[in-house]
């Protein structure tokens, strides 16, 4: 960031404040649209897009302000649910930045997320199991996990994959 | 970035979806009562073989269970996953279905833990 001309630290700047807003804007319509077949982790598509244009350290930030300001303008900070948030938003970001090495060459970006979605819902189950206890209870729900990550990482993948190939040269190659 | 899946993509696919089977595996002996949870504090015991329709309360409202033809199901609760009512029937000893949003949890039990336990 240091070596960046003045005009090109403010223009990444804008840029990952625009992500941050982007994963607001897809938490806040998740949490209200409630659909019969669940919740995706549309709000990871502003991570995964972060990632992959800026790098790592970009996309844990893009997460953490997200869920920061998801907790204090729509849910409860501190309760049950931004817990659960948050884990789930820290273990795929991390997950996502270990297994960039490995893009494009063994994984694309829909293996990206579908690992991505993978550690997210492992670890809403684990702070699930920490903060309730229950341990039988919750762990029944392990072969569930597969079903949901793969649909919700597939559908991520693919957009995060379509924005990518429609965004001009120039601004896919900031970094 | 002119393919969208690459072949560890594929592979990665392919064991999730192996690993999903294992939830259509059925198990165990037929359970003969159901125990259902709220808040952490036990509801109720219900026999399996009767037809009945509960409702849990929870911090989100009401999780609504239904008993009939010896099995067990969340027909609605107000979580945002709806992963309960996704578990659908159940009716063997040692299965559970869970809400872990609105903190209800359903037990069917066979015969010894009966003996065992007492609400």
């Amino acid at each position: 960031m240091t070596r960046l001309p003045p005009k090109g630290r403010i223009q990444k700047l804008t840029r990952l404040s625009l992500l941050v807003a982007f994963g607001l804007a897809l938490y806040a319509v998740e949490s209200f649209i409630s659909l019969p077949v669940g919740r995706v982790g549309l709000a990871n598509l502003a991570t995964l897009l972060a990632l992959i244009l800026f790098g790592g350290g970009e996309a844990f930030l893009v997460m953490g302000m997200r869920v920061l300001l998801g907790s204090i303008l729509i849910g409860g900070f501190f309760n049950p649910a931004f817990l659960l948030s948050a884990a789930g938003g820290v273990a795929s970001t991390l997950v996502m930045i270990l297994l960039f090495p490995f893009y494009p060459r063994v994984f694309s970006i829909v293996g990206i997320s579908i690992w991505g979605a993978l550690g997210h819902n492992l670890a809403q189950l684990l702070a699930a199991y920490l903060l309730l206890g229950q341990a039988q209870a919750i762990f029944s729900l392990l072969p569930f996990i597969p079903i949901i990550s793969l649909g919700g990482g597939l559908i991520i993948g693919l957009l995060a994959w379509l924005v990518i190939c429609r965004l001009p040269v120039q601004l896919s190659m900031i970094n | 970035m002119k393919k969208p899946l690459t072949i560890g993509d594929i592979i990665l696919i392919g064991l999730l979806v192996l690993w999903s089977l294992s939830a259509f595996l059925p198990r165990g002996e037929r359970g003969r009562y159901v125990l259902i949870e709220a808040e952490g504090k036990p509801l109720g015991r219900y026999p399996l073989n009767g037809e009945r329709e509960i409702s849990a309360p929870g911090p989100l409202g009401k999780t609504h269970i239904k008993i009939a033809g010896g099995k067990v199901w969340v027909v609605d609760s107000p979580c945002p996953h709806k992963l309960c009512v996704k578990m659908g029937k159940r009716g063997r000893a040692g299965e559970v279905i869970v809400c872990v949003p609105n903190r209800v949890i359903v037990r069917v039990e066979g015969r010894r833990e009966f003996d065992t336990i007492t609400p």
